[in-house]
C-alpha cells in the first residue's frame, strides 16, 4: 500500500474470532493482512503443510482445495489430535518439532490448536448465545444489544439445529425423567433442554438412501460421522464442509471480498507502539517469526487486532511490554469443565432407544444440551475412543477412583480415574456409554489468569503460566451441577456413574483475560493503546454463564469489525 | 533458561538414548494402567487378555516426551523411582533401602503400589527427595504427570498402535497397517464417511 502500511488492519490470529473480524472489514473493502501462527489445511498454497513451508499468503478462494483437505484430515485421533504431534496441536506446523509450552499449575491442560481456523477446528460447534442473566452480571454493553450480532453470525456461520442420533436420545429420556422442560428460547432464563444450536450445517437428505454412495459423496450436508472433533472435512468444496469451523466458513468468506491476505506460519511476536500527540500512544506494526524459517519480518498497518486467544492475546501484551494493567491477564474463566459418564445396560437401551447401543462414536460430537442458567449447562458427547476414554476416565485432580469415597448424597457411584482392569471392563462397554461435560459458571476472579514464566522462554517468547483456582462457593455450586447431570444418567437408566473431576485448570472454554471494560472499552479497543483492538475469548467479560463461548465471541467481532470502520475508515462506509 | 525447539533429528525414537530402565519404568507403569486381563479374556473373549504392553503404550509415551523441547522421558523415569523409593520408606518407617544397581524401585512394586506411588507425585511437596542430578527442575516435570495418565489412555485407545512397524516414525511417516487391537476390544469400528441414522424426533 501506498501509504506506508502493509495493509489497513492486521489481525493476529485466524481462529474463532479473528476469521470474522476479517471477513467483516474486508467486506466494507478495508484492507486485512491475517497472520497466523499455524499450518492452512486444505490450501494449494501448502500441499504438504507439515512436511515443507509452502506459500507465502493465501488471498484466493482458488487456492482452497477439498482434495487436499480430505487428504489431511485423515479422522484418526492421534494423527489429528495428539496434543504433542498431531494436526491439532498448539504448536508450529513442522509436527517433527516441538509444541509449544504452556503451564499449567493444578495438573490441567489447555485444549486449543493453532492453524487457520484456530479451535474451531476441533470444536464441536456449538453454538448457543449467552445466558442473559450472566450478561447483565458483568457486562458494560446490554445483551439487547447483542442480538442482532448474534443474528447475523447465526446466519452466516450458519446455525441450525443440531441432529441428534442414540446419545441424544438417551440423553434427552434422561432429562424428561428429571422433570425438565423442553426449551424453545434462545436468550435463556429457565433451565431445560434442547438440541444444540449449532454451526453444522442440516444433514445431507440423501443420507439415509441405502442407494447414497457415501464413498465419492459431493453432497452438501452432516453425514454423521461423528468426526467433529476430529476435523471435517464432508462437502463438494472448502466452503461448503459441513462444520463450519472459521476455516471453512469465514475464512472463504473473507477470502471473497477480495480485501483480505492470510499468511500461515507466523507467529506475531512483539507489537510495537509509537507516542503522538494528537491520539497518545498507539499500535503501529508487528514482529514476527516464521515458524519453519525462524526469519523475523514486520508488518505495520492502521489498526492492529489481537485474535490470539485468551492465553496468547495476553502473553503477546506482556511480551510485549505494553502498559501495566490490573486486568491483562486476569479474570481467566474456564467453565471448570468436568465430566460425568455412565454406562447402560443392553436392555434398558432396548427398552429405551430401541436398540441395544447408545454408540458414542455415531452422530454430532455433542448434539443436545441442558441449559441450567444459575450453575451452568451441560452436554452429552461422544467421540472416537483415545479422546473418549481420556476424557471420561483419564483425568482428575482427585486421583484414582480407588482413593476416593462417595457418600451418599452424591449421585454418581465413584470419583476419580478409572484405572487398571476395571478401565478395561468400563471400555468394553464403550458403545453402551454415555458422557456428559459439565460446563459451570465460574466467577470471574482476578487471582485466576495468565502471567509470563520469569526465566523460562522459547522462541516467541517468555512462557505463559495458567494459574486457575475455584473458591470454596465455586466448589460446592460445581459438585451440584455435576450432581445434577450425573443423576439425569441415573434417571436414564445408567447401571454404573462415575464423575471423572477434571482438574479446574483444564482449558477447554478459555475466557475473559483481557476483559471488555477492563482492559479495552466497549469497542473492544485497548484503553491504554489506541487503534489495537481484541477479537477473541479473551476480551469476553465473563464465562457468559455456562454456555460455550464461540458465537458470543463471533457475534463480538462481528460489532468489533463495525466500530473499526466506523472509528478508522469511515469513507469506506460510503 | 532457552527452550527453543531442539529437537530436529527428525527420529522420535533413539535406540541409544532410551535406557531399558526407562523403558521397564514406564512399561511397569502403562501395565497398572491397562492390564493384562485373563479374566476378561476368559469371559469376553482372548482379545481381551492384551494390554499396555503389548500395544507398545510405554513407547508411545516416552516417544511423546521425548518431542518436549528437552527430552522428558528419563527424569521422568527417574522421578517415578525416586518416589517409588519414598513411598517404600513412607508405608515402613524401618524399610532397608536395597539400593538396586539398576535403580528401578518403581518397576519391582505390586501394580497398586505404583498407582498409589503415581497419586503422591500429584502434590509435589510429598516429594523430598528429587533427583538432583537431573539439568531440569521438578517444576518442569511436575506438571507433566497427570499428563501421563490421559496420554496412556489416548496412546491405548486411539489408532496409534495401528500403525505397526511405522509407529515410531515421524508422524508424517506412518501409515496403518492393522486394525488396532484396543479397538476390537471395546467395538469401535473405526473412522467412518457416514452413518445412515437421520430421522425426525419430537424431543419436546
Amino acid at each position: 500500500m501506498n501509504n506506508g502500511y502493509d495493509a489497513d488492519v492486521i489481525i493476529i490470529g485466524s481462529g474463532g474470532g479473528g476469521a470474522v473480524a476479517a471477513k467483516e472489514l474486508g467486506e466494507l473493502g478495508i484492507h486485512v493482512l491475517v497472520l497466523e501462527a499455524g499450518p492452512w489445511y486444505g490450501n494449494k498454497q501448502w500441499p504438504e503443510p507439515n512436511q515443507s513451508p509452502g506459500g507465502v499468503g493465501s488471498s484466493s478462494n482458488e487456492d482452497l482445495d477439498i482434495q487436499l483437505l480430505k487428504q489431511q484430515f485423515t479422522d484418526l485421533e492421534d494423527d489429528m489430535n495428539d496434543s504433542v504431534t498431531g494436526k491439532f496441536r498448539w504448536g508450529p506446523a513442522n509436527r517433527d518439532t516441538s509444541p509449544w509450552r504452556r503451564i499449567n499449575q493444578k495438573g490441567g491442560f489447555v485444549w486449543q490448536s493453532a492453524g487457520v481456523g484456530g479451535t474451531t477446528l476441533l470444536y464441536y460447534a456449538n453454538c448457543p448465545r449467552a445466558y442473559p442473566e450472566a450478561f447483565e452480571r458483568d457486562w458494560p454493553i446490554s445483551y439487547d444489544e447483542m442480538i442482532p450480532y448474534y443474528e447475523k453470525v447465526e446466519n452466516t456461520l450458519p446455525v441450525r439445529q443440531a441432529t441428534g442420533t442414540s446419545k441424544e436420545d438417551l440423553f434427552f429420556y434422561g432429562a424428561r425423567q428429571m422433570g425438565f422442560p423442553y426449551n424453545q428460547e434462545q436468550n435463556l432464563t429457565m433451565p431445560g433442554y434442547r438440541l444444540q444450536p449449532n454451526g453444522i450445517l442440516s444433514v445431507n437428505p440423501m443420507l439415509n438412501n441405502p442407494e447414497f454412495d457415501l464413498e465419492n459423496n459431493q453432497a452438501v450436508g452432516c453425514t454423521l460421522r461423528g468426526h467433529c472433533v476430529n476435523g471435517c472435512s464432508v462437502g463438494p468444496n472448502v466452503g461448503s464442509v459441513a462444520k463450519r469451523s472459521t476455516l471453512v466458513s469465514y475464512v472463504p468468506y473473507a477470502l471473497a471480498t477480495g480485501n483480505v491476505e492470510i499468511r500461515p506460519n507466523l507467529f506475531v511476536t512483539k507489537i510495537h507502539t509509537n507516542l503522538s500527540p494528537e491520539i497518545g500512544l498507539y499500535a503501529e506494526r508487528v514482529t514476527c517469526r516464521n515458524t519453519w524459517t525462524g526469519e523475523i519480518s514486520e508488518y505495520k498497518a492502521k489498526v492492529i487486532i489481537m485474535s490470539a486467544g485468551s492465553i496468547e492475546t495476553p502473553r503477546l501484551w506482556l511480551n510485549s511490554n505494553l502498559p501495566e494493567n490490573e486486568w491483562v491477564g486476569k479474570g481467566l474463566t474456564t467453565h471448570a469443565i468436568d465430566c460425568v459418564s455412565g454406562i447402560f445396560e443392553e436392555e434398558d437401551l432396548v427398552n429405551i432407544l430401541g436398540m441395544s447401543d447408545v454408540k458414542p462414536y455415531e452422530g454430532q460430537n455433542s448434539a443436545g444440551r441442558v441449559d441450567y442458567p444459575g450453575l451452568g449447562s451441560f452436554q452429552p458427547f461422544g467421540s472416537s475412543p483415545g479422546l473418549y476414554a481420556s476424557m471420561i476416565y483419564g483425568i482428575s485432580h482427585k486421583g484414582y477412583y480407588f482413593q476416593n469415597q462417595v457418600n451418599e448424597e452424591e449421585s454418581w457411584d465413584r470419583e476419580g480415574m478409572v484405572v487398571g482392569e476395571l478401565l478395561k471392563e468400563f471400555m468394553l462397554n464403550y458403545r453402551r456409554t454415555l458422557g456428559i461435560l459439565v460446563f459451570f459458571d465460574d466467577d470471574v476472579n482476578q487471582s485466576n489468569g495468565i502471567t509470563l514464566d520469569p526465566e523460562r522462554k522459547d522462541e516467541n517468547g517468555f512462557i505463559p503460566i495458567i494459574h486457575y483456582e475455584l473458591s470454596e462457593s465455586d466448589v460446592i455450586k460445581r459438585d451440584k451441577l455435576n450432581g445434577i447431570a450425573a443423576e439425569l444418567l441415573k434417571k436414564a437408566g445408567a447401571k454404573t456413574v462415575t464423575r471423572v473431576n477434571w482438574p479446574p485448570d483444564v482449558c477447554g472454554h478459555i475466557m475473559s483475560t483481557m476483559r471488555i471494560g477492563y482492559v479495552t472499552d466497549t469497542n473492544c479497543e485497548a484503553y491504554q493503546v489506541k487503534r489495537l483492538f481484541i477479537a477473541d475469548n479473551s476480551v469476553l467479560c465473563n464465562g457468559l454463564g455456562g454456555p460455550n463461548p464461540t458465537l458470543t465471541t463471533q457475534a463480538l467481532a462481528t460489532r468489533t469489525a463495525e466500530k473499526i470502520a466506523r472509528l478508522y475508515f469511515p469513507e469506506r462506509l460510503n | 533458561m532457552d527452550q527453543t525447539n531442539q529437537n530436529k533429528n527428525n527420529t522420535m525414537w533413539d535406540e541409544n538414548t532410551v535406557f531399558d530402565s526407562v523403558l521397564s519404568t514406564f512399561q511397569a507403569y502403562v501395565d497398572a494402567m491397562i492390564p493384562q486381563s485373563p479374566g476378561l479374556a476368559e469371559l469376553y473373549g482372548r482379545i481381551q487378555f492384551y494390554g499396555a504392553v503389548d500395544l507398545s503404550t510405554a513407547e508411545f509415551l516416552i516417544m511423546t516426551l521425548d518431542s518436549y523441547p528437552y527430552p522428558l522421558s528419563l527424569p521422568v523415569a527417574k522421578v517415578l523411582n525416586a518416589a517409588a523409593r519414598q513411598y517404600l520408606y513412607n508405608q515402613d518407617g524401618e524399610w532397608v533401602d536395597p539400593e538396586y544397581p539398576d535403580g528401578l524401585y518403581f518397576a519391582r512394586m505390586s501394580p497398586q503400589e505404583r498407582l498409589e506411588t503415581m497419586e503422591m507425585l500429584i502434590i509435589p511437596e510429598n516429594i523430598t527427595y528429587f533427583p538432583v542430578e537431573l539439568e531440569i527442575t521438578a517444576e518442569d516435570i511436575f506438571p507433566e504427570i497427570p499428563w501421563l495418565n490421559r496420554t496412556t489412555l489416548m496412546g491405548y485407545y486411539s489408532e496409534w498402535s495401528g500403525y505397526g512397524s511405522t509407529k515410531l516414525a515421524p508422524p508424517t511417516e506412518r501409515v496403518m497397517e492393522y486394525f488396532p487391537i484396543s479397538w476390537k476390544q471395546i467395538g469401535y469400528p473405526g473412522p467412518s464417511l457416514g452413518y445412515r441414522v437421520a430421522r425426525s424426533f419430537d424431543y419436546t
